[in-house]
Parts: C-alpha cells; sequence; structure tokens
C-alpha cells in the first residue's frame, strides 16, 4: 500500500507540475526589466511604506487611547476595525518586500557558475520559513487586533528599511549615476557607450 | 478479439505515421542538430514499431521476450532526453544547470540508498521481480528526475522557448501515465491488465501529438543575458542574502513575542 501511494504520488505530482508547465508563458520577464521594477518598489517602500512616521501613525496607541476615553461605542469598534485593515495592509508589504528579495536572489544567483547548490537549498527554506513567519504575524493582527505585539512593530519597520538598505547596494548600478560612469568610458573616437 | 487487434494495429499505425512526421518536421524545420538525442529516441521507437511487425510474426514468445528487452533499450535512450532537457534548459545559466545537476545526483543516491536500504531490511529482496515492475522502477527515476528539474526551472525562472517545453511535456506527460498505470497493474494484478494496455499506447500517441505540433518549427528562446555585476563572488552575494533573512528572521521573531 505504501508502494502504491509512493508511486502514485510521483506520477500526480509529475502531472500537476507538468499542468503549470502548460499554463506558463514560453517566454518569463526579462532580467533587465525585473530588476527595474524591483528598483522601483524598493524606493516605493523606502520612501513611503516603512518610513518611522508612517510606522509609529499606524501602530500607535495615542490615537486608541483618545477614541477610548472620548468617543462611542460604535466609533470605538469602526477605529479598530480601521486600524486592523491597515495594520494588516502594512504587514502584507512586508511579505511582499520579502517576495521581492527572494525574486531578486534567485534571478542573480542562476547566473553564477560558482553556485552552491547546498546554500541556494537552504537559503530556499529560509525564505520559505521567514514567509511563514509574516503569515503568522499577520494572523496575531487580524485575531489580536492592531495593537497586538505593539513594542515591536517598529523592530519589524526597521528590519524592513535594512532589507531595502541592503537590496538598494545590490541594485546601485541601476541608478542614473553609474549610469554616467560607464557614460565617462565611452571612446574619443565619438562612439558613445549608452 | 479480432476488434482489439484491429485497434491495436491503427494505434500503431498511427504511432509510425506521427513519428515519421517528427523525423519528417526535423528535417524541413533543421531542428535535428539542435535536439539530436530527442530524435535519436523517436528514430529509436519508429524502427522498433516497424520491426514489431516482422517479430509478431515469429510467435508470441519470441515477441514477449523481444518486446520487454526493447523496452528496456528504450529506457535508457529515454535518460537520453532527459539529458538533453537538462543541457538545453539550464544552457545560458551556469548556477541553475549546477543546482540541477547536483539534484540529479541527488536523485540517484537516494535510489541508490533505497535499493540499498530494501536488499538490507527485506529478505529476500530483489529490486524488481517483473519486467512491469523493473519498467516502472526505471519510469519513476526519470519522472523524480524530470520533476526536478522542472521544481529548478520554475525556481529560478528560466524561459524554456516553445521547442523544449512541448519535448518535456511530452514525455513527462507519458512518464507519469507510465508510472501511474505500472504501479496499478502492479498492485491491482492481470485485471488491470486490459487498462494497462490501452492507456500506454493512448497516451504515447498523445505525446507524439504534442511533440510533432511544438516541434513544427525552430523557435528561438529568448536569451537573458546577466547583469553587469554578476562576475563577482558567489558566496558573497549567498552570505549577503543569508544576513538579511537572519536580521529580518530575528526581528519577527521578536515581533510576534509577547
Amino acid at each position: 500500500m505504501i508502494e502504491l501511494i509512493l508511486f502514485l504520488s510521483i506520477g500526480i505530482g509529475l502531472l500537476v507540475l507538468l499542468f503549470a508547465l502548460a499554463r506558463r508563458p514560453a517566454r518569463q520577464e526579462g532580467t533587465a526589466q525585473a530588476l527595474v521594477e524591483a528598483k522601483h518598489a524598493l524606493r516605493t517602500l523606502q520612501e513611503s511604506l516603512v518610513a518611522a512616521e508612517l510606522v509609529e501613525r499606524i501602530f500607535d496607541q495615542g490615537d486608541w487611547k483618545y477614541v477610548a476615553s472620548a468617543a462611542a461605542e460604535a466609533t470605538k469598534d469602526e477605529f479598530l476595525r480601521d486600524r486592523k485593515k491597515i495594520a494588516v495592509a502594512w504587514t502584507h508589504r512586508v511579505k511582499t518586500q520579502i517576495l521581492s528579495l527572494k525574486e531578486y536572489h534567485f534571478r542573480h544567483s542562476r547566473f553564477y557558475s560558482q553556485l552552491n547548490p547546498a546554500t541556494e537549498f537552504s537559503l530556499a527554506l529560509s525564505f520559505a520559513a521567514l514567509l511563514q513567519q509574516c503569515r503568522l504575524l499577520q494572523l496575531l493582527l487580524i485575531i489580536g487586533g492592531p495593537y497586538a505585539a505593539p513594542a515591536l512593530v517598529g523592530r519589524t519597520a526597521a528590519a524592513t528599511a535594512r532589507i531595502c538598505a541592503v537590496s538598494e547596494k545590490s541594485l546601485a548600478f541601476l541608478n542614473p549615476a553609474t549610469a554616467g560612469s560607464f557614460g565617462d568610458q565611452s571612446p574619443e573616437d565619438g562612439a558613445a557607450v549608452l | 478479439m479480432l476488434r482489439r487487434y484491429i485497434l491495436a494495429q491503427l494505434l500503431s499505425l498511427a504511432g509510425i505515421i506521427l513519428e515519421l512526421g517528427i523525423l519528417w518536421r526535423a528535417l524541413r524545420a533543421k531542428l535535428l542538430p539542435r535536439f539530436p538525442l530527442f530524435y535519436a529516441y523517436i528514430f529509436w521507437v519508429l524502427l522498433l514499431d516497424i520491426s514489431s511487425y516482422g517479430v509478431y510474426g515469429l510467435g508470441p514468445s519470441v515477441y514477449r521476450n523481444w518486446y520487454w528487452g526493447t523496452q528496456i533499450l528504450t529506457l535508457l535512450v529515454g535518460y537520453g532526453v532527459i539529458l538533453e532537457i537538462v543541457h538545453k534548459s539550464f544552457k545560458n545559466f551556469a548556477g541553475a544547470e549546477r543546482a540541477a545537476v547536483f539534484m540529479v545526483i541527488a536523485v540517484f543516491a537516494l535510489v541508490f540508498a533505497y535499493v540499498i536500504f530494501r536488499s538490507f531490511t527485506i529478505p529476500h529482496w530483489t529490486p524488481a521481480a517483473t519486467y512491469y515492475e523493473l519498467e516502472r522502477d526505471l519510469r519513476t527515476v526519470q519522472a523524480v528526475v524530470l520533476a526536478g528539474v522542472l521544481a529548478v526551472v520554475f525556481g529560478y525562472r528560466i524561459s524554456i522557448g516553445r521547442n523544449l517545453k512541448g519535448v518535456i511535456l511530452g514525455y513527462g506527460l507519458y512518464l507519469a501515465s507510465s508510472v501511474i498505470s505500472s504501479e496499478l497493474r502492479s498492485y491491482a494484478g492481470s485485471s488491470f491488465h486490459a487498462a494497462w494496455r490501452l492507456i500506454q499506447p493512448y497516451t504515447f500517441l498523445i505525446s507524439l501529438c504534442v511533440w510533432l505540433i511544438a516541434m513544427w518549427a525552430y523557435q528561438e528562446i529568448p536569451e537573458e543575458r546577466p547583469v553587469p555585476r554578476l562576475d563577482s563572488d558567489y558566496e558573497a552575494f549567498a552570505m549577503k542574502t543569508r544576513n538579511v533573512l537572519e536580521t529580518m528572521r530575528s526581528y519577527l521573531q521578536r515581533t510576534v513575542r509577547p
């Protein structure tokens, strides 16, 4: 019976992968385009999403204390509902950032001839584990409300900002300044490095 | 009985026509040098299909021995198709190719370890008691390797193009159906034999149709060139990703703890 389940699982598993392959477009997104998109996403996150003021604004208990002391029950409920929505959306964006980093890493590492398969495998597991943690955090916010872990949300924001910083360094070659430095290398005979 | 015989003959004839069609398109579209191992497989299958008519006349026992002997050889030629899939899929991606080769070696190591484990734990155990089981086992190894290759293709977002996609789909479909039907036949015994005799040729006909369509003309695989900074050290790059992951994990852990 175990053998039957094993062989059937292998056969059905392969069929599922083939189905996914059949549905997949023959051409994947180009590397350059994906990198530019990653750069754009990073800028959006850094300039707005993980800004300390915004995180403080979403998770600050001062607003809640004010509403709780002065407003009617219906207003309190509405306030908590709205804040929870915002907090969950914020966590969702953090998750998106991890996914973006994952995408970026695997899109790059596939070109490395010295790639270490064991390192890649362990990184793939780490990404999966971290994404699960993010989902758990999202769940906690959904169940416990926007102030389920008030003192520690800032650290998540800081970590996200750090990821942005590291990713930004990796994507620095896409900056106009770098392009300029390539331009400076143009030979004097009129040919240009574009 | 006569109806079944006529149906088998028609299926066989349809197979030969499709195989000839695939080889004809290979010559017309100049695909032969691009996928030599795949076309060697098709040519081998065509050769067997045509010669089976002559061997069948020599008697059922001669045909049975010839059939199983050539089936095992066909399986080995099929490994060439898998090799071609690995080689062509990761031609422009040195890192992904390394991961795929590692995965293939890991699969063979696992199979070897499984055989050793079974032979030590079960008295009088043999890897395959019948030709059916041997075929099933060898095709299962191919199926696992192909599934691993597909996992690498998906994980690294590799563009494989229409031709290679067709080769993988056709061969994978045949492999998956072979593994499932062979195991069901092995489990259910002769009661599944009639179904097995139908599933195998029909699935192979579908695979031949997929190949004929996908390999009708050559389609260039869009080449993806690495970005300028990728000559730097891989270990440093992987370490950087790992550091970011660890930092992120520690913050998240602290976030979820009360």
